[in-house]
């Protein structure tokens, strides 16, 4: 009897941890439908059946930054079509949500089935290149359309991309890197040192690279090194005593770039700045969305030049952008748009945009108006390649830092913006 | 010359925070012999409940110190009911279910911390009397650094106090050795391994506390600190404090060596180490044996 009972409790403890388990993920990662918020119900009418667009994003996890704010940037575009009347004669656009956030390829591929069991004709995702390089020719096999604001990689856009079917509205290493060049090297032309610090994967490898031979090419900057961290590193130190014994001339001929994105990037400024080495650059740079980094200094961050599509709400001064800002606030409790934000937007935008040009979800026709489209957003506009599918956005170099009496504690301090013809219009170190 | 002694100093220094993740891994391993998957995650649980508990962009001292104790305690009691309601019900069955559920522990702990935090990153404010940073030359190094140092070498210290000197410590040791014949002895092995589990615990949660100025605190924290934390344990030996150091301090100076002068091995050094004790010394610097009479 006591051996019973105490198997008895075994099994429940057991089962009360993995239902516990099972019912977080669930709550944290399963696939969910919203709804066009206030503005679908507000629209009353309804011409069939609401139109449910596939989002492949990780929503939990340490990039469900990036999947919650496609999320609320796709929702403010569908909320916008939903209380202007719908889409293809009055039916209201929905997101059905799968969570990327394992990034297991077998996730995103079987996604693809799921939103095609569904009925669903256009995914919005996946963000990770791993997976859309899996999960595109999937989607393109079942028959829908997909459009990833995360993925820009070579094999999806060039010229012998994998799938027919895939677009691409994220910006890539190329733009990014030729912004940041041309903006650095024409603010700081005494620069003759750069220091990198980067995880030990392509990007890494790559944006690094062609910054180093920009400045060598144009400043004669040949000083410096490429400081490489195993991906998803937070503990600096070996690094940052390089740093300190290594980089230790004159300031105003000193850069510092960074590849080691979010969490990466914050942990090094942070272990870095308590080191009093961030003194010894004249500027600080990445390529990658730093305003989420940036919010968590809670206003101390350090000001870092950030070359992206959006960078900051400040950038923009139009009425789109304006009503954007606006609208973002009211989807996401308060909180400003983000880089990951806007490019879920326009990818919304460019979707409703395709549904009411062709009325009908027929793929190939949605395909088919998608190629050269001109998309109107906060940047103004843009088209959409008709060869790469690339969304030919402009690049955004601009330096933020933290400013505690700023909104969220961080302050646009400087800007440029490059054209998006002149932006993609450069191969990456070409 | 500068190059080699900043390196140096930086690789003792950084020794410090791994060897306080580590330990309670080790202390739990060596006594209870459960690998606790779920500890990265009990680690980052500590760093977010010093955030909350600094309560806002800039903390005192003081209350940067309670927030730290706050953390150990609460994860402390966390590991409490962990080992109550997870891990006990588990010890007579193979060391596999033991893991499987360490590992579903993280990823409800995980799970948690999302729901009740969020998804976006925080960061935990240093006060000011720890924000400089100390000249070596023309370099310079974050006196907080030393701090984290300090505080890990006053653990290693109190550790091994506890397990050598102390009367919970013989128990510990005996129920470590022989759990079935440390009971017939009259030492009530269940409390010793609860009281083991709550201590490990709570170091993985002043752990956090003690690194969360230094690091983005946000879930990507607990996989990237698993890995490098898992290599020490195995280095030192499973199971044993003083390894456990050691092997940090190894890790530590090795990783700063090769960026400084074998910067394309170094992103694998640690990894290269690890293996290398694998072949040569596969139980660890100390070994099991060394824990029973360090213990």
């Amino acid at each position: 009897m006591g051996k019973h009972t105490t198997m008895k409790k075994r099994h429940l403890a057991l089962a009360a941890g993995t239902a516990a388990t099972v019912l977080l993920s669930a709550c944290g990662s399963s696939n969910n439908t919203t709804g066009g918020g206030a503005a679908a119900s507000a629209s009353g009418t309804s011409g069939g059946p609401p139109i449910a667009v596939g989002l492949l994003a990780p929503m939990t996890g340490a990039y469900a930054g990036v999947g919650t704010g496609y999320q609320q940037g796709l929702q403010v575009a569908f909320d916008q079509a939903n209380s202007s009347g719908g889409v293809l004669g009055g039916r209201q656009l929905t997101i059905s949500v799968v969570d990327e956030s394992i990034s297991d390829t077998t996730v995103s591929t079987g996604a693809m089935r799921k939103f095609a069991s569904d009925g669903d004709k256009i995914v919005v995702g996946a963000a990770l290149s791993q997976d859309c390089i899996a999960s595109a020719p999937v989607a393109e096999q079942l028959g829908m359309l997909n459009i990833s604001p995360g993925c820009g990689v070579g094999q999806l856009i060039g010229p012998n991309r994998l799938s027919k079917t895939f677009f691409s509205s994220a910006g890539n290493d190329a733009m990014l890197t030729y912004g940041l060049e041309k903006v650095l090297t024409q603010k700081f032309p005494s620069t003759k040192s750069l220091w990198t610090v980067n995880y030990d994967y392509v990007t890494g490898h790559e944006v690094s690279g062609a910054l180093r031979k920009a400045f060598s090419s144009s400043l004669g900057a040949g000083g410096g090194e490429d400081k490489f961290v195993p991906l998803g590193a937070s503990d600096y130190s070996s690094v940052i005593a390089s740093l300190a014994s290594k980089a230790t001339g004159d300031a105003s001929t000193q850069g510092l770039i960074l590849t080691n994105y979010g969490s990466g990037a914050l942990a090094f400024l942070k272990q870095a700045g308590q080191a009093g080495l961030l003194k010894n650059f004249s500027f600080i740079a990445t390529t990658y969305m730093y305003y989420a980094a940036a919010k968590a200094f809670n206003g101390t961050s350090p000001k870092v030049w950030d070359a992206y599509v959006y960078v900051h709400p400040d950038v923009f001064q139009t009425k789109a952008n304006t009503d954007f800002v606006a609208a973002y606030k009211t989807v996401a409790n308060g909180a400003l748009p983000n880089d990951w934000g806007y490019s879920g937007y326009i990818t919304g935008l460019a979707i409703v945009q395709a549904l009411k040009k062709t009325n009908s979800l027929d793929v190939a026709a949605i395909n088919t108006a998608l190629e050269g489209m001109t998309v109107n957003g906060p940047s103004g506009s843009f088209t959409v390649d008709k060869t790469t599918h690339h969304f030919l956005m402009p690049a955004v170099v601009a330096q933020i830092g933290g400013d505690s009496s700023s909104p969220e504690g961080v302050k646009l301090y400087d800007t440029q913006v490059i054209p998006g013809p002149e932006a993609n219009s450069h191969p990456i170190g070409g | 010359m500068l190059r080699l002694i900043v390196t140096l100093i930086y690789g003792i220094t950084a020794a410090g925070p791994l060897f306080l993740i580590a330990s309670g891994l080790t202390l739990i391993y060596g006594v209870m012999r459960v690998l606790n998957f779920a500890h990265a995650a009990l680690f980052m649980l500590g760093a977010y409940v010093s955030v909350q508990l600094s309560g806002g962009p800039t903390v005192s001292l003081g209350r940067f110190v309670l927030a730290a104790a706050g953390a150990g305690l609460a994860v402390g009691l966390v590991g409490l009911v962990v080992e109550r309601l997870v891990f006990r019900p588990l010890y007579s069955r193979n060391p596999e279910a033991t893991l499987l559920a360490s590992f579903g522990l993280s990823l409800l702990i995980a799970g948690a911390v999302e729901r009740f935090w969020g998804t976006e990153p925080l960061t935990q404010p240093l006060p000011s009397a720890l924000s400089s940073s100390v000249s070596i030359s023309t370099a310079s190094i974050s006196v907080y650094a030393l701090v984290e140092l300090g505080v890990a070498v006053v653990v290693a210290a109190a550790l091994m106090y506890m397990l050598r000197r102390t009367r919970f410590g013989a128990n510990a040791v005996a129920v470590a050795e022989d759990r079935e014949m440390a009971a017939v002895m009259g030492i009530r092995a269940r409390r010793v391994g609860a009281i083991v589990f709550v201590l490990g615990s709570a170091l993985a949660g002043l752990a956090g506390a003690i690194v969360a100025p230094t690091v983005s605190v946000d879930t990507g924290l607990a996989p990237s600190t698993l890995i490098p934390v898992f290599a020490v344990v195995v280095m030192g030996g499973l199971g044993t404090v003083g390894g456990a150091a050691l092997a940090s301090l190894a890790i530590a100076l090795v990783q700063g060596i090769t960026t400084n002068y074998l910067p394309a091995i170094s992103p694998y050094a640690f990894i290269l180490l690890l293996a290398l004790f694998l072949i040569v010394r596969p139980q660890g610097l100390l070994g099991r044996l060394q824990l029973s009479r360090e213990a």
